[in-house]
């Protein structure tokens, strides 16, 4: 668990970090549709070039980054070997047994899917390891603000993110101390076979939701007594604002997205 | 009235949370069955409905789904997930329409005069089932059209679908046993209290 950076957050003092979150969130999504859409491999020099460039600006150091996705190679491998072997016949067959099947479409493919999930998954660590879950959060929100139009209630769910996010680590440690509590009381966790396992796990959930309930009740009798009302008629603590950094950052990565979409073969 | 919508607000964000840590802490998400691992997520979706009704369930399955969509791209769960989760109708779909039987088939089944462990059970195997089974034919349903597959950049044929479907089997019955168990213990005393919250 303690190897994974995915979803963590580093706090360094950056022109990546000081970013726009809505602005980092924006290019994070543009950026995942351009992998999908870049197929040979000028364009994907010009992605492992924008990506490199972001992590290096951002003041993380590329051994930390490498060892951090380490964990989530081995998923990504166990796709590709999938595919590897599995492809339908195209191109020149090297190998072939019974419904395995190596073929040079396969290997092409299965290349693609390697190097992508890899980009996606260096670009969306690094969102995460440069802005803070509430910047997240506060900038999901607004850029939820145009589907007011189709009367989603978008300050009611902003609202229930900001809650859920600041809830984690609480409800972490609460689960930790009751797994505490039931070990000295003789549970064992994790071992056994698959109904043992689950069966352990019955002492520590029942609790975990009784005790978010609890909480529940507590939160919302105290929003209350401070004037909690509703979500829509409010104003805010916490403002973004679209600074100069943030369109020079835009406008960088978009020379980056035109000449991917140039030299694509269509 | 606000009392209740507020508190409602609030449990949904809880539970929201809990989804958060089970996605974060593997062992409170899942367990490991060699490569592949049944999940523990869904039982909070059930528990959702059941004890809140089918628009809660609805909302947190919505969001486990959403979970689901952005991590196969992001920070896969499984070796599979890359392949077939990146489609949000297989990701977000059936984890939506789960929470939405959980809870429609409890009240039915509270409307009928059935006991509240019986109504519980019910609807507990029917939302796993329906989860499972919806994800299993919407891979089996997308990989049999080549226009789709190559979208996904997966050239999906026959066995894959078939290694994917034998996952999937062999994941989908454990978790059905285990969330018709498990989900009655967890969802009735916070349905007692809701009940009486509400009344």
């Amino acid at each position: 668990m303690s190897k994974f950076i995915f979803g963590r957050y580093l706090p360094l003092n950056s022109v990546v970090h000081r970013l726009d979150p809505r602005a980092k969130l924006m290019l994070s999504f543009c950026y995942i549709i351009l992998v999908f859409l870049a197929n040979n491999p000028l364009s994907y020099v010009i992605l492992i070039a924008l990506t490199v460039g972001s992590i290096l600006a951002s003041k993380i150091s590329l051994g930390f980054f490498l060892r951090g996705i380490r964990p989530l190679l081995w998923l990504i491998v166990f796709t590709v070997v999938l595919q590897l072997l599995f492809s339908p016949v195209g191109g020149h067959t090297y190998f072939h047994w019974a419904f395995i099947n190596i073929s040079q479409f396969g290997v092409i493919n299965a290349g693609y899917i390697f190097i992508r999930f890899l980009l996606i998954i260096m670009m969306s660590t690094l969102l995460t390891l440069s802005t803070q879950p509430l910047d997240i959060a506060t900038g999901l929100a607004s850029l939820m603000k145009p589907l007011r139009w189709l009367h989603v209630p978008v300050d009611t769910l902003a609202m229930m993110l900001s809650i859920a996010l600041r809830f984690v680590p609480t409800l972490m440690d609460e689960a930790t101390k009751i797994m505490n509590a039931q070990r000295a009381r003789g549970v064992d966790f994790g071992e056994g076979g698959l109904f043992k396992q689950a069966k352990a796990l019955i002492p520590l959930l029942v609790p975990l939701f009784m005790s978010a309930f609890n909480r529940a009740e507590d939160l919302s009798t105290a929003m209350e007594a401070r004037g909690y009302q509703d979500s829509e008629h409010r104003s805010q603590y916490r403002i973004l604002t679209w600074q100069k950094r943030d369109t020079v950052t835009w406008i960088l990565f978009l020379i980056g997205f035109a000449a991917i979409l140039a030299c694509r073969r269509w | 009235m606000t009392r209740h919508k507020t508190f409602r607000l609030v449990v949904d964000a809880l539970l929201m949370a809990i989804i958060l840590l089970q996605n974060i802490i593997p062992f409170l998400g899942y367990i490991p069955l060699g490569p592949f691992s049944m999940t523990l997520i869904g039982l909070t979706v059930i528990v959702a409905g059941t004890a809140l009704g089918p628009k809660d369930g609805m909302v947190i399955g919505g969001f486990w789904g959403l979970i689901t969509f952005v991590r196969a791209f992001t920070w896969p769960s499984s070796p599979v997930a890359p392949l077939i989760f990146t489609n949000p109708l297989i990701s977000i779909l059936p984890r939506l329409l789960m929470g939405l039987v959980a809870g429609g088939l409890y009240t039915w089944g509270r409307h009928r005069q059935w006991s509240q462990r019986r109504a519980m059970q019910v609807a507990a195997g029917c939302a796993a089932l329906v989860n499972t089974l919806l994800v299993l034919g919407l891979v089996f349903f997308f990989y049999q059209t080549p226009a789709v597959a190559t979208a996904f950049g997966a050239k999906g044929n026959q066995t894959l679908g078939y290694v994917l479907m034998i996952s999937l089997l062999t994941n989908g019955i454990p978790e059905l046993i285990l969330d018709v168990l498990v989900a009655p213990l967890i969802a009735r005393p916070l349905r007692n209290r809701w009940d009486r919250l509400k009344a």
